[in-house]
């Protein structure tokens, strides 16, 4: 089988490049290395803006006029009112559901949850009426306590808790904090956090290494030799493809082997993360067609991959958490610019199988936005380079 | 009359408002080299893409054994082996590997390709080199295992373009006796530069000129009809008169293209096409005119000749 036979002929090629091995197998592991270095346990950086998820089920006091004067919507609107240095200091998100919320929280994507019980107002007005005599109510802060932004966020709202409980009830005991950990994020640091994105960089070179194979091929007149055999595109390409499949299936076992030798905790399955990989893998082959297509020398090829590159993984949300750029909510979840990025989704699937062993039913949005991205993006490569490099003129 | 194994009819091509080829028509009969020549940018190179399917023409159609070929006529497109003038070739594979692979694209069984890269390397002189990779061959080796990538399915024509260029003699001879060896059971089209390789090689030439057919014939013919004619120098036994001068001049005029006396040196020089057979009348008419004619040398007309004679000597951008 021709494609079989190009795969294996791509495959000696690429071995027998020190450079790209290097780049392909070896990069990816330092990067790991860096990446403990910047944001292992150590790291003490603090969140400049703090997003707070609420999860509002108080279910007032039964009066008339309860909901408007109800104390968890009061509680609401304290946090939404609170200034620093005369800008908002919370960015206060109401949910409707605590999964969702967990998830969001597991993402980085927000600092903390606050749980406001069904209780809530009644509570406090017995706890008022009674003089302290009766139970407190019960408020639950939910974090991944391994984020910075988490234990900045947790101790400013427990200033605005006493607050609130002095105005609401006379005490500030009228209200008990729980403290609720999403769960498997416990010791989890931000290298934890990273590890899925540099795995995910670590693969984004195959849009280069794509790039400048194909380039390669054309100006050496080999191209031409394998079009004169009437080799089809998809032989040549599915051949590439498969090559640098190989590549990424060594490379995924040895960055993630690099990432478990500095402290790394992998919780999930090691066959779903390679799984992720390859489907993001055809996207950064795809782009790297796409890069060939329009370029006319190795050194074109390498330019316009690191242009392509760099966005992919930089204005993703794979290395480090992105600030908030909703453009519209779409099933229940909010589209930013940066979920049109493969990249995004790669990095947030392997996060979670990694950390919280999120199994394929956890993923079926990240793996259906990443596998819909991941072939659309290798099609246009596929079409683009056949129509401008394999066609007949 | 030979077998036509090759047919180009009305071939025509377009780049923009430059026609690089224009009407081309040929044919190539089984079992011959044919030469195919032209100055840079007269189309050669379009031709040839034309006929071996990498570039679509605007007009006109090829045909193989009668057969015409379309772009993705795998079974009849592999009947062609093309072997470029650049070296062409994957400098991490070695030799053996190389081959192979190109045999498996031209979808030959396994064992096929193997044997086939067996045989090519040992006719073309890489077997000790067979493990080798590409880069680290010297330039006559990498030319060979060009040459050998274009056979490696056994084609039925085989299309040389400048198979000698960049090649030291020792190399230029043994490439040219394997291409002699190959005329046997191939048929083989051969673009060149090289006017005295076309003459050695080849059975046939057609020229071409912007993206036109000049001339096609046998080299032989086309000596014999085009060009400034074969040089034939008569030394003199004795010195002559300005006026035997003139009446010589005269009298050779209607059977030769010109003629020089140079009564310095005693010598009488002719050019004239197809000299060989009109040297008695040469020589009848000196002979006439009382001439006394010692030693004579012929050099006849060359296919450079020719060449520059239908394209003209200047140079081409």
């Amino acid at each position: 089988m021709k494609t079989l036979s190009v795969m294996r002929k791509t495959l000696r090629e690429l071995l027998r490049e020190r450079m790209t091995v290097a780049l392909m197998l070896v990069f990816p592991a330092l990067l790991v290395g860096f990446y403990y270095v910047s944001f292992g346990p150590t790291s003490e950086g603090l969140a400049k803006y703090i997003s707070v998820l609420v999860l509002n089920l108080d279910a007032g006091t039964g009066a008339s006029g309860a909901e408007s004067s109800a104390a968890g919507r009061t509680f609401i609107r304290l946090l939404q009112d609170a200034e620093y240095e005369g800008q908002p200091l919370f960015d206060v998100t109401e949910v409707d559901e605590r999964q969702a919320a967990e998830v969001t929280l597991r993402e980085h994507k927000a600092s903390l949850l606050v749980v406001i019980p069904a209780n809530f107002s009644t509570a406090l007005q017995d706890f008022a009426a009674r003089n302290g005599g009766a139970a407190a109510a019960e408020i639950t802060l939910v974090g991944a306590p391994e984020a910075d932004e988490y234990v900045f966020a947790r101790s400013l709202l427990s200033g605005y808790l006493r607050q609130f409980a002095l105005q609401a009830a006379g005490w500030e005991e009228s209200i008990d904090v729980r403290y609720s950990f999403v769960p498997g994020t416990g010791t989890m640091s931000d290298f934890d956090f990273g590890v899925g994105g540099v795995i995910v960089f670590g693969i984004a070179f195959s849009t280069v290494i794509a790039a400048e194979l194909m380039v390669r091929e054309q100006l050496s007149g080999t191209l031409r030799r394998l079009r004169l055999t009437r080799l089809r595109a998809f032989e040549l390409l599915s051949g590439v493809t498969l090559a640098l499949s190989v590549v990424a299936l060594v490379q995924v076992p040895i960055t993630l082997g690099a990432a478990l030798l500095a402290g790394f905790s992998n919780h999930g399955s090691l066959a779903l993360i390679v799984f992720i990989c390859l489907l993001f893998n055809l996207s950064a082959i795809g782009l790297g067609l796409l890069v060939a297509g329009f370029s006319r020398t190795p050194a074109d090829a390498t330019n316009l991959a690191s242009a392509v590159l760099v966005p992919l993984v930089f204005l993703s949300d794979a290395l480090y958490p992105m600030p908030k750029m909703p453009l519209f909510t779409w099933g229940g979840r909010v589209i930013q610019p940066y979920d049109f990025l493969p990249t995004t989704h790669a990095a947030a699937a392997i996060r979670q199988v990694t950390v919280f062993a999120a199994g394929v039913s956890d993923l079926v949005f990240e793996l259906a936005a990443l596998a819909l991205l991941s072939v659309g993006i290798y099609v246009l490569g596929v079409l683009l380079y056949h129509r401008r490099k394999m066609k007949l003129g | 009359m030979s077998e036509v194994v090759l047919k180009a009819e009305g071939l025509s091509k377009h780049y923009g408002d430059l026609l690089a080829v224009d009407d081309l028509s040929i044919e190539v009969h089984r079992g011959e080299v044919f030469g195919f020549l032209g100055p840079n940018g007269a189309g050669k190179t379009t031709s040839i893409n034309m006929i071996c399917g990498l570039l679509e023409p605007d007009a006109g159609k090829v045909s193989i054994d009668g057969e015409s070929i379309t772009g993705r006529d795998e079974a009849l497109r592999s009947r062609l082996g093309v072997c470029p003038q650049d070296i062409v070739v994957w400098e991490r594979l070695t030799c053996r590997e190389q081959l192979q692979f190109m045999g498996e694209m031209y979808a030959l069984p396994r064992e096929t390709a193997i044997a086939r890269s067996q045989q090519l390397l040992e006719d073309l002189d890489l077997i000790e080199k067979q493990n080798v990779q590409a880069r680290a061959l010297s330039g006559g080796m990498q030319r060979r295992l060009n040459l050998a990538l274009a056979l490696v399915h056994d084609p039925q024509i085989v299309i040389l373009d400048e198979p000698g260029a960049g090649l030291d003699p020792q190399s230029r001879v043994k490439v040219r006796r394997y291409i002699q060896a190959l005329a046997r059971s191939k048929t083989i089209i051969l673009t060149t530069h090289n006017m005295d390789e076309a003459e050695r090689l080849a059975d046939r030439v057609a020229i071409i000129d912007r993206g036109r057919l000049l001339e096609l014939d046998t080299p032989a013919a086309l000596k014999r009809r085009v060009g400034e004619g074969d040089v034939v120098e008569i030394d003199l036994e004795a010195e002559i008169d300005a006026a035997k001068k003139t009446a010589v001049e005269k009298a050779l005029k209607p059977t030769v293209d010109a003629v020089h006396l140079d009564l310095e040196n005693k010598q009488i020089t002719v050019r004239a096409l197809n000299a060989v057979a009109k040297l008695p009348a040469i020589i009848e008419t000196l002979e006439e005119e009382d001439v006394p004619v010692g030693e004579m040398r012929l050099r006849e007309n060359t296919l450079e000749d020719v060449f520059i004679q239908l394209t003209g000597r200047r140079l081409r951008s």
